[in-house]
């Protein structure tokens, strides 16, 4: 057992020291003088002011220097300083954090609870499967960005019922979790509704009905937790992918968040914010995956060994 | 708990037994139709048996034969796409054909159990086995949850299951599979059940184990349960049942006490069946019936009769033991079932049937005395095959072995990190021209040998010699021009072939690897070699998913002849086939080891197959070899306890022990 957490921690950090060499690399090899981003496009200035600025930063010392220096700042948890806004980046993306992981659990949280719903309900079911699969394909097929414009339509400008901008409070979070777990929801109902019939087809159910089970008691005892693990994988991934940002939510709804400060990053070619927001997400999806295999285990204790 | 609404059923059926308690079941004129899309299968059809307490009634028939429909239709769960209808079909006086599903559910479990194949699909896997055993309790509110722990654990005692507290924690794959197999017995009884289903019961297990399975079972007979075993393997039921019904294309085709079916079969059917049983018959005898020899073994109807679909659970490899028997028998999708021969009017034995003429096939025989056949047979005399002499094969031993294998061993390490020895110390010798049938249970290190003659594991300690040079611990450039010469057939073909690929090009690759080149000399070759194994030229354009169990496993051995290798290692060759199938499969090994001359060895965990095809065996038990020798003499006169304890658990026929033995 400790030596499989072991292992694990070691794959973990693996991860994450090349996630920070691969953004180092791309920060370097990105065209175009660091310094000149530095300053921002509207400042010109004399190439003694920009070696003064070049020795302060350290970008006249050789790479490898710069390289073991960016990794003894990052595990004292210094992401650097953002160009742009002059603060330290770890303090911008802790403040950013928050509001995105709101509006991701809540997106989540949401998803998974309409997709338990549509598959439990529907699996094996050839009528209530047919309705089930065209809304998750509808649902799967729509772009969020006009499904955020159409909810803010209806019930911000018409209805009234939700704020139409801002990232305040319990109101502000429902259209854009809304826009966002509708697609995830027709995703992960599929994927469960499928889980779910394989396991209705082993004979195991066959065994649980025989006992007397009615049809939802087999499906809520038993072929759940079946299809829990498919389920898992992919809703961990799709957390991890709403963490690192979801941009185009949070600019329809112009909510703050880890998404419109990367934006922004871009934009600007504020490298350190972005270089943040990748180890970020890396951190992010690291974490994840080792929740994600914890749950196995719990679900299926055949796994437990390997 | 049944609805009021039946009482005039009730009465009507205690009228008709004229004042004696009602049956425990009565099935008369039960008809199972599957309707997928426009086509109509009828899987079961006109069945009428019963059965009272305390009494045991086997049905017996392969798969596709309508036997696990029956099963499924005594506990309503047949599935939607089922039409059942039956003159009556009654539970205790009750009749079950009115039950609603509210109704049927007050049924299962609670006054039928049912019991299927292989625990480790059959209990939910993911559950502990106590929470499977307490669930009938609970869902028939027999117990409140704080009392359920201590009833299971009275349950799995009463199953002989050592150790229940420990038991009760642990999930299905930690517990063996006779432990597993009783676990789920235990959870069949638990709400104390009038009438026990039990749907091969002891199919993939070790036969030491399905002897204490069916002791199980007995014991339930003789405490007053009515028990209704559906099984392929008529040897087995032997050993419990009262009564036998055999069932062909859905129907009963021979019906009646168990000593009676089984010693003095009527049916043509019943009787090839009793004749592919390999440890009923002498040694170099053919076990399949003349028709099926005569057509090459394959006819379109014989073969084709059990169902395509033999696919076990997706969750059924997990911690699954290699070696076992396979999944055999009931199909777990019901529809599967039903293809049925006879979809005209005659009898659906009549295409595979030797005394079948224009009536059988016109017209369906209706029973008399317990049998449904146009021309019964005669009790019972010498099966008429049965004049052929074995012939001894005596090798020399000055002959060099083909196959030295000296001392070799293998460990394992097993995925919580300790070892485990599979091999120990294991030698054998493989000479030109002689089969070596290896037998042993599941875990004894049978396939593990296999797998280092075939040059696939290398042993850790010891040697293996091909043909008198160095085979293990060469490398693999050294190895490979040899390969060739040392071919294998496995128990699942279907796993063993890309299933998008038709015959024509499996047997094309292997032929091309011989040196064979173009399109034309390819399928000329692969054509001869299907001739080899009594299929037809056309099998070609088909996928391996469009051929029977036997078919497939006739393809794999025509692969594995494509090279024209020395030796052919078969690896529980007919383990996953009906047992008239498998007949034909090992007649057909048998012959073609005498026309080619080929080596061969074969590993079972089957004595009776064993005995059938071997010339010496070796008798593996936990990774050594326990005895070896001649095989007659061995089965004979075995030398060791644990030969002996596997020969006396071997499910014998009444009458014929004193054949195999």
């Amino acid at each position: 057992m400790i030596a499989v957490l072991i292992r694990r921690a070691a794959s973990a950090l693996a991860v994450l020291l090349g996630a920070a060499t691969l953004a180092f690399a791309a920060l370097e090899l990105i065209p175009g003088d660091k310094v000149a981003a530095l300053l921002g496009p509207a400042t010109s200035a004399s190439e003694q002011v920009k070696a003064q600025i070049r020795a302060e930063y350290g970008f006249d010392r050789p790479i490898v220097v710069q390289y073991l220096h960016y990794l003894g700042r990052l595990v004292r948890g210094d992401l650097g300083d953002s160009y742009q806004l002059s603060r330290p980046v770890a303090g911008l993306l802790a403040e950013q954090l928050w509001p995105t992981a709101q509006l991701a659990l809540a997106a989540i949280a949401l998803a998974v609870a309409l997709a338990v719903l549509s598959a439990v309900v529907t699996a094996g079911r050839r009528a209530g499967r047919a309705v089930a699969t065209a809304w998750e394909l509808a649902a799967v097929s729509l772009p969020s960005f006009w499904l955020g414009i159409l909810l803010l339509t209806v019930f911000s400008f018409q209805l009234g019922m939700f704020p139409v901008v801002g990232g305040e409070g319990i109101s502000a979070l429902v259209l854009p979790a809304v826009t966002l777990a509708l697609p995830i929801a027709g995703m992960l109902a599929q994927v469960l509704r499928e889980g779910l019939e394989a396991a209705l087809a082993q004979p195991f159910a066959v065994t649980a009905r025989a006992r007397g089970l009615s049809h939802t008691a087999v499906r809520v005892r038993h072929t759940l937790r079946h299809a829990t693990v498919p389920l898992a994988t992919l809703t961990g991934w799709l957390t991890g992918s709403l963490l690192g940002g979801a941009v185009l939510v949070e600019t329809v709804f112009g909510r703050p968040g880890v998404g419109a400060l990367t934006l922004q990053a871009v934009s600007n070619k504020d490298m350190p914010v972005v270089i943040g927001v990748v180890l970020l997400s890396a951190v992010v999806f690291v974490v994840i995956s080792a929740v994600v295999d914890a749950l196995y285990a719990v679900v299926d204790p055949r796994l437990k060994a390997g | 708990m049944t609805p009021a609404a039946d009482s005039s059923v009730k009465s009507e059926v205690r009228r008709s037994t004229a004042g004696h308690p009602p049956d425990l079941l009565v099935v008369d004129g039960l008809s199972v139709t599957f309707r997928t899309g426009r086509e109509e299968v009828r899987a079961v059809r006109n069945v009428s048996f019963s059965l009272e307490r305390g009494e045991c009634l086997a049905i017996v028939g392969e798969s596709g034969s309508g036997k696990s429909v029956t099963a499924r239709t005594l506990v309503g769960l047949t599935g939607a796409k089922a039409h059942v209808t039956a003159r009556a079909l009654t539970f205790e006086g009750h009749d079950l054909t009115t039950l609603d599903e509210r109704g049927w559910r007050a049924v299962r479990g609670r006054r039928i159990g049912l019991v299927l194949q292989d625990a480790l699909v059959s209990l939910d896997p993911l559950r502990t086995v106590g929470a499977e055993i307490a669930e009938p309790l609970l869902t028939h509110g027999l117990t409140r949850r704080g009392e359920a722990a201590r009833r299971v654990l009275g349950l799995l005692g009463d199953v002989g299951v050592p150790d229940p507290a420990r038991r009760a924690r642990q999930h299905p794959h930690q517990l063996s599979g006779g432990l597993r197999q009783r676990a789920l017995i235990a959870s069949a009884i638990a709400a104390g059940p009038d009438l026990v289903i039990a749907d091969e019961p002891t199919t993939a297990l070790d036969v030491t184990v399905q002897a204490q399975i069916f002791d199980l079972l007995g014991r339930l007979k003789d405490r007053g349960a009515g028990v209704l075993l559906i099984s392929h393997d008529l040897a087995v039921v032997a050993r419990l049942a009262d009564r036998v019904a055999v069932m062909y294309g859905g129907l009963i085709v021979e019906h009646g006490p168990a000593r009676e079916v089984l010693t003095s079969p009527r049916h043509p059917y019943t009787q090839a069946l009793l004749a592919a049983v390999p440890s009923a018959r002498p040694r170099g005898t053919p076990l399949s019936t003349p028709v099926a020899r005569v057509t090459g073994g394959a006819p379109p109807s014989s073969d084709d009769a059990e169902g395509t679909s033999r696919s076990r659970g997706a969750f059924a490899g997990a911690g699954a033991s290699p070696a076992s028997a396979g999944g055999e028998g009931a199909s777990p999708d019901p529809a599967v079932g039903g293809r049925v021969v006879g979809v005209h009017g005659g009898c659906p034995y009549a295409a595979r049937c030797p005394l079948a003429d224009d009536t059988c096939r016109d017209h369906l025989p209706s029973e008399r005395q317990g049998v449904s056949c146009h021309h019964p047979g005669l009790p019972p005399g010498a099966p008429a095959q049965a004049t052929a002499v074995a012939v001894p094969r005596v090798v020399p031993d000055a002959v060099v072995p083909l196959i030295e294998v000296h001392g070799v061993g293998k460990r394992f390490r097993s995925p919580d990190g300790t070892w485990h020895t599979a091999v120990d110390g294991v030698s054998l010798h493989l000479h030109p021209g002689e089969t070596l049938g290896v037998v042993g249970e599941s875990g004894s290190g049978k396939t593990t040998v296999a797998r280092m003659v075939l040059g696939l594991v290398e042993p850790d300690q010891g040697t293996v010699l091909f043909d008198g040079h160095l085979w293990s611990g060469v490398r693999e450039r050294v190895r490979r021009t040899r390969r060739t010469r040392i071919q294998a057939v496995y128990q699942d073909p279907l796993s063993s072939f890309d299933p998008r690929h038709t015959v024509e090009r499996l047997l094309g690759d292997a032929v091309a690897r011989t040196g064979t080149r173009g399109r034309a000399a390819k399928r000329a070759r692969a054509a001869a070699l299907l001739d080899q194994v009594g299929l037809p030229a056309a099998t070609l354009a088909r996928r391996p998913r469009d051929l029977s169990g036997g078919q497939r496993q006739r393809v794999a051995i025509a692969r594995a002849l494509a090279p024209a290798p020395d030796v052919l290692v078969c690896d529980e060759p007919v383990s996953a086939l009906d047992v008239s199938i498998q007949a034909q499969i090992l007649d057909l090994l048998v012959a073609l080891q005498r026309d080619l001359g080929l080596a061969m060895l074969f590993i079972s965990h089957d004595l009776g197959v064993i005995h059938h095809v071997s010339d010496r065996v070796v008798v593996m038990k936990d990774g050594k070899v326990v005895e070896t020798g001649e095989v007659e003499k061995l089965f004979r006169d075995p030398a060791q306890p644990y030969t002996k304890e596997l020969l006396a658990a071997v499910p014998v026929l009444p009458g014929v022990r004193e054949v195999a033995g």
